[in-house]
C-alpha cells in the first residue's frame, strides 16, 4: 500500500516507453496513468488519516536493514498534492501535445517524475532519499531540455551543473553521517541519542544536507538556478515542475529537521530562519522587475519558498500547519499560473507581456480564472492563499518572530504587485496591434480551460475548507516524531 | 591508520582540485569538476565507514551480526549505487554540454543566454 505510489508511475513509465512513438496511444496511456497515480494517492492518504501512519520495509527485513518506506499524513498530503497538481497538468499536457513530445517521450519521462517524488515523499532513509531525488532529477534533466531549444539548453546546462553539485554535496554528507552513526534510517537516527563526542560532526553534516537541500528548494543564496531553468521549457513541464520540484526540497528539510537535525544541531533552525527572509524579499524584488510572465512567475516562487522555509523554521504545531499548508497552496496556485502562462502563450503567441494584451475581452472565462489564481498567489480571502499566509504569519507572531511576519506581509504586497502587472499588461490593456490571436478549436480550447478551471476550484476548496478551521487545525495538527519512528521501526505503542 | 590517513588527503585533493576546475569558466573544465568531487565523495563513504581487511561480513549460522571485526559492506554497496547513478548523469550532462557549446558556439559560461528569446 504505502510503495504503490511509487511503484505504479514506474510501472506506467515502463509501459508507455514500451508503446513508443504511437501519439494516440501514448496520450490514452498518459491518461490512464494519471487516473491510477491519483487512485492511489488518494487510496493511501485516506489509509492514513484512518489508521495512521503506515510503514513496510522491502523484502521482510526488519528495520533498520531493510528498505523502509513510511507515510504519514505529511507524506500523504504531498503524495496526494502531487497527483493532484500531476492531472490537470496531464489535461494540459494533451491540448498542447503535437505528436513531437510523443516520440520524444514526456509522458514516460512525466512518470518516472513522479515515481522519483513520490519515493522522495515516502522513503524513511537517507540514502533512499539521496537515489529518489536522483530519480526526479535525471528524469526533470530531460524533461526541461525536451525540445532542444536554445534558451532551453542553456538555462537547462546551469540547472544540470547545479544539482550536480548539490547532489555530490548529499552523498558526502550520507557518507559522513553514516561513518559517524552508522545508520542512515531516519527513524533509527531519531530514536538514538547522538554521543558528545560526535556533536560537532553531526552539526558539520547537518549544515551539508542543509545545503543541498536549500539547493533543491531554491532558498537564498542558491536559488539562481530556478529563475534560469523555469521560465524555458515546455508549458506543462513548467507547470509540473512549479508545482511539485521546490517542494520535495522544503519537504526534505521539514522531515530530516523535524525527526533528527533540528534537535541534533544548533544551527539548523536559525539557519533557517535567518535565510527565509532574504529569500522572500529577493524573490519578490527580482520578481518586480521582469516583463516576462514565466519569469515573474520564477522569481515569485523564490518567494514563496521563503514563506514555507520560515514556516519550517518556527516549527511547533503552527509552524508545521503553515509549512504543510503553503506547500499545498504554492504546489496547486503556482502550476496553475504557469498553466495560465502557458494558454496566453497558445493564444498570443508570446511569453512577453508587451506583446500580450486585451484577454478581459476576448477570452472572459480565462480572464476570470486567472484572477481567481493570481489573487490567490497574492494571498487575498477566501482563497488557499489567504489561509496559507494567514496561518504563516500567525505562526511567526505567536513564535516571537516579528520581522518575519513582517517581511511576509511587505512581500505579498508585492506579490499583489506583479499579479496586477500581469493582469494589467495581458489581460486589460487593449491588444498590440502586432498580437495575432489564435483561434484553436473548441476541444482544444476546452482542454486549455479544464485544468485552470480545475486548479482555482481546488485553491478556493482549500482556501474556504481550511480558512474557517485554522484555529481548531493549529492546535491538533502536529509531525508526530514519536509516532513516525514507531511505525518504521516497530515497537509497544505508548 | 596510515593507509586511512593517505586516503584522506586524496579525498581532500580530489576535492580540492574538482572546486578549483568548477570555479573556472569554461564549461569542459566545469564537467571535469564535476566527476572529480563525485569520485571524491565515493571516496569519502569509503573512508568514513572505515578500512578492513581480511573479514568477510558473513554472519555464521546461528549469529545475527557479522565479527565486529568485519567490514561494513552496506557503505561498498552505497558507493555501488553512486557510482552508477553518476555514471548515468554525468553520460547525460556530456551530452547536454555538447548541445550546449554547438548552440552557444563558445566553451564560455558567460556566453551562455541569459533571456528566453521567445
Amino acid at each position: 500500500m504505502t510503495v504503490l505510489p511509487v511503484v505504479v508511475p514506474l510501472a506506467w513509465g515502463a509501459i508507455l516507453l514500451a508503446l513508443g512513438a504511437r501519439p494516440r496511444w501514448q496520450r490514452l496511456g498518459s491518461l490512464l496513468a494519471h487516473g491510477c497515480y491519483l487512485a492511489a494517492a488518494v487510496g493511501l492518504f485516506r489509509r492514513v488519516t484512518e489508521d495512521g501512519p503506515q510503514a513496510s520495509s522491502l523484502g521482510n527485513w526488519p528495520p533498520p536493514f531493510g528498505i523502509a518506506f513510511c507515510a504519514d499524513a505529511l507524506a500523504a498530503t504531498l503524495v496526494l498534492l502531487t497527483a493532484a497538481v500531476a492531472a490537470p497538468v496531464a489535461l494540459f499536457a494533451l491540448a498542447l501535445a503535437d505528436g513531437r513530445w510523443e516520440r520524444q517521450g514526456y509522458h514516460a519521462l512525466v512518470q518516472v517524475m513522479l515515481a522519483g517524488v513520490s519515493g522522495a515523499f515516502l522513503t524513511t532513509d537517507l540514502f533512499n532519499l539521496f537515489v529518489w531525488f536522483e530519480v526526479t532529477l535525471i528524469s526533470s534533466f530531460v524533461l526541461l531540455t525536451l525540445g532542444g531549444g536554445k534558451a532551453q539548453v542553456q538555462g537547462g546546462f546551469k540547472y544540470v551543473a547545479l544539482n550536480l553539485l548539490s547532489s555530490v554535496v548529499f552523498l558526502s554528507a550520507a557518507g559522513l553521517l553514516y561513518g559517524t552513526t552508522g545508520t542512515l534510517n531516519l527513524a533509527d537516527l531519531g530514536s538514538r541519542p547522538i554521543e558528545p563526542r560526535d556533536a560537532w560532526l553531526v552539526g558539520l553534516v547537518g549544515v551539508l544536507f542543509l545545503s543541498t537541500f536549500s539547493i533543491k528548494a531554491a532558498l537564498f543564496p542558491v536559488f539562481f538556478w530556478l529563475p534560469a531553468a523555469y521560465p524555458t521549457p515546455a508549458a506543462p513541464v513548467a507547470a509540473l515542475f512549479a508545482g511539485v520540484l521546490t517542494k520535495v526540497g522544503v519537504y526534505a528539510m521539514l522531515r530530516t529537521g523535524s525527526v533528527f537535525f533540528a534537535e541534533a544541531t544548533g544551527v539548523w533552525t536559525p539557519l533557517l530562519l535567518a535565510l527565509s527572509v532574504p529569500t522572500m524579499l529577493v524573490g519578490v524584488l527580482g520578481a518586480v522587475v521582469q516583463s516576462d510572465w514565466r519569469r515573474i512567475l520564477a522569481f515569485h516562487s523564490v518567494s514563496q519558498v521563503g514563506y514555507m522555509v520560515a514556516a519550517v523554521g518556527i516549527g511547533g504545531k503552527a509552524g508545521f500547519l503553515a509549512a504543510v499548508l503553503f506547500m499545498v497552496h504554492h504546489g496547486l496556485v503556482k502550476s496553475a499560473l504557469f498553466v495560465a502562462a502557458g494558454v496566453g502563450w497558445r493564444l498570443g503567441g508570446s511569453y512577453r507581456l508587451g506583446k500580450l494584451g486585451g484577454f478581459a475581452r476576448s477570452h472572459g472565462l480565462f480572464s476570470a480564472l486567472f484572477l481567481i489564481l493570481a489573487l490567490s498567489l497574492a494571498g487575498l480571502p477566501p482563497t488557499s492563499g489567504f489561509a496559507a499566509k494567514l496561518a504563516a504569519v500567525r505562526a511567526a507572531l505567536e513564535g516571537g518572530h516579528g520581522w518575519i511576519a513582517g517581511a511576509m506581509v511587505a512581500t505579498g504586497l508585492f506579490t499583489l504587485y506583479s499579479m496586477v502587472k500581469i493582469w494589467n499588461e495581458a489581460f486589460w490593456k487593449p491588444a498590440p496591434e502586432t498580437m495575432e490571436l489564435r483561434r484553436p478549436a473548441p476541444r482544444e480550447m476546452a482542454l486549455l480551460h479544464l485544468p485552470l478551471a480545475a486548479f482555482a476550484a481546488m485553491a478556493l476548496l482549500v482556501g474556504l475548507g481550511v480558512g474557517p478551521a485554522l484555529p481548531a487545525a493549529s492546535r491538533s495538527a502536529d509531525l508526530d516524531r514519536q509516532a513516525y519512528v514507531r511505525a518504521v521501526m516497530g515497537g509497544p505503542e505508548p | 591508520m596510515t593507509i586511512e590517513a593517505l586516503l584522506a588527503v586524496t579525498v581532500g585533493v580530489l576535492f580540492g582540485a574538482g572546486v578549483y576546475l568548477l570555479l573556472r569558466r569554461t564549461v569542459v573544465r566545469l564537467l571535469i569538476g564535476l566527476a572529480l568531487v563525485g569520485n571524491a565523495a565515493n571516496l569519502l563513504i569509503f573512508v568514513a565507514a572505515s578500512l578492513r581487511r581480511g573479514v568477510p561480513p558473513i554472519a555464521s549460522v546461528g549469529e545475527t551480526a557479522p565479527p565486529a571485526s568485519a567490514a561494513d559492506p552496506l557503505a561498498q554497496a552505497l558507493i555501488l549505487t553512486a557510482i552508477v547513478i553518476s555514471f548515468g548523469v554525468l553520460g547525460f550532462a556530456l551530452a547536454l554540454t555538447d548541445k550546449t557549446v554547438q548552440s552557444a558556439g563558445s566553451t564560455d559560461l558567460d556566453d551562455l543566454v541569459e533571456e528566453d528569446s521567445s
